[in-house]
């Protein structure tokens, strides 16, 4: 082909694809977002912010260890359950796990007292609790997503001798002191986290949301070029849409629960020192001792991987297992980039561990 | 020069791509500043104040006016969920009181369980393997999961 030949194909190219942006950029604000969280579930437990889901399983054998998936409070449990062929859930399902998820919705402004107690010593057990009753099973494995791996490291750490069977994190820091930009905005010299929750009660979602979104300031506005600039691409909206929908359903965080977040993690960093207490136990990660996998990002702007890597040394398990992966904090989770390369590896890593 | 690097459109994404990680790079390393930390509070402080007084007034505002305020709604809507929420525990007991005592009540028979007998793929099959492999037909008479031993790890 010319040097002619190929501006004039290149020149069509684009007429054609500016008038397919008008068509579909009229036809992006008319219509309604897209289904998340389709794949079929039973409510096993809701109470307040607390929601416990099954899964349908779509196999005729399961595997012995059902799975419980526990969500970062912060957002919506549908990142794993985004849409058929980009759902985790559906692909454990597909390969033969029996699912749950621990799910939040916002907490009331009666739940503004919960604790991080709550959470490790109240949700997470009775869940499992429910898990075990629905399964017939004792042992059960936990998969938790960013602050819902850190929950279920604290859970774990406090209930060392079990039923916890497997633990799997994915991008869950511990060592708070590395989350460099957080530990800025809630330096203790400057940041009156005592006025903010006795004023607001739960912590707005606008809030957690604009922090996340300082993070990367000027990505939003460049994501909103990109889309304008891929609107005549369906299956670019149709992800775009899915994650930007995900991105913005931040949820509010109880008041009790935030002012220890960030006294005991971002400003001592408890956690990481091994002085943290919970209900009045010390949580000891060393006395962790099931089988440990850690996913962590290798571009992971909200948990650099310096929080994170210190996981799997801090547990006592032998059986453990860090595997860094390409992508970033939400990619490495959901997408085609977690179809590729955390969906499969956790599979092979949970298939062995829970016959 | 390659022709994609000629392109216009392609020479504008990569503009912006630049653009992006310049401005974010720049833009976290004020961030990082102890001065930002402080300018931010202070802000953040204020609206939180002014926030906070707003509210006040207007929860007098429907005090004086005879009116339910958000804080009414949010209440009502909390105690309505809260009241839902122990219907559906009470129901749940109920449900697993009833099954215990064998008496199924007149409902649609439960779907049956799966038989949680499956075992991983071999090593070598697994590379493989389509993303949804086939589940081995089941041993397990319908309805009872069978029960393996737990493996050694």
């Amino acid at each position: 082909m010319s040097a002619a030949d190929r501006i004039g194909e290149r020149i069509r190219q684009e007429v054609d694809r500016a008038i397919q942006r008008n068509i579909k950029g009229v036809e992006y604000f008319a219509s309604p977002g897209p289904v998340v969280g389709a794949t079929p579930k039973d409510v096993l437990m809701s109470r307040g912010t607390m929601q416990l889901y099954h899964y349908a399983p779509m196999t005729e054998d399961v595997y012995r260890t059902p799975i419980l998936l526990v969500m970062a409070t912060t957002n919506r449990g549908y990142i794993f359950d985004l849409a058929p062929g980009m759902s985790l859930v559906e692909f454990l399902l597909k390969r033969g796990y029996d699912v749950f998820l621990l799910d939040w919705v916002a907490p009331a402004a009666s739940e503004k007292n919960l604790r991080i107690e709550d959470y490790t010593l109240g949700f997470i057990p009775d869940c499992i609790r429910r898990v075990q009753e629905e399964t017939g099973e004792t042992d059960v494995s936990v998969v938790g997503y960013c602050f819902g791996g850190v929950l279920s490291l604290i859970y774990a750490a406090l209930h060392a001798g079990g039923p916890m069977r497997n633990l799997a994190c994915f991008t869950t820091p511990i060592d708070f002191s590395q989350m460099t930009l957080f530990s800025n905005w809630s330096d203790r010299r400057y940041f009156d986290v005592d006025k903010l929750v006795d004023s607001v009660g739960n912590v707005p979602p606008q809030m957690i949301f604009a922090s996340f979104e300082m993070l990367r300031p000027a990505s939003r506005a460049v994501a909103q070029v990109t889309l304008w600039d891929n609107i005549w691409n369906d299956e670019y909206v149709r992800n775009y849409r899915l994650f930007d929908r995900w991105a913005t359903d931040t949820l509010p965080l109880a008041g009790e629960y935030f002012r220890q977040i960030v006294k005991e993690l971002m400003w001592d960093n408890k956690l990481f020192t091994g002085e943290m207490t919970v209900g009045g136990r010390r949580v000891d990660l060393s006395s962790i001792e099931v089988p440990v996998f850690h996913a962590v990002a290798e571009h992971d702007h909200i948990v650099p991987y310096e929080a994170a890597r210190h996981l799997v040394a801090r547990v006592g398990s032998s059986d453990k297992t860090e595997v860094v992966l390409k992508g970033g904090h939400v990619s490495v989770v959901a997408g085609a980039n977690a179809l590729k390369r955390l969906w499969p590896k956790l599979d092979e890593w949970l298939g062995e561990r829970s016959v | 020069m390659t022709d994609k690097a000629k392109d216009p459109a392609d020479a504008f994404r990569e503009f912006l791509g630049q653009w992006e990680r310049g401005v974010n790079e720049f833009a976290n390393k004020a961030m990082e500043s102890e001065q930002f930390s402080r300018a931010m509070h202070t802000a953040s402080t204020a609206a939180v104040g002014a926030r906070a007084g707003l509210n006040a007034a207007m929860e007098r505002y429907f005090t004086a006016m005879n009116l339910p305020s958000k804080n009414d709604l949010v209440s009502i809507g909390a105690a309505i969920q809260a009241l839902e929420a122990r219907v559906d525990r009470i129901a749940d007991l109920l449900e697993r009181i009833a099954a215990r005592a064998g008496v199924e009540a007149a409902r649609a028979p439960a779907a049956p369980k799966p038989a949680r007998t499956r075992k991983p793929p071999p090593r070598a099959a697994k590379a493989d393997a389509a993303p949804a492999p086939p589940a081995p037909p089941s041993a397990a008479p319908a309805g009872k999961p069978a029960r393996k031993a737990r493996a050694k790890s």
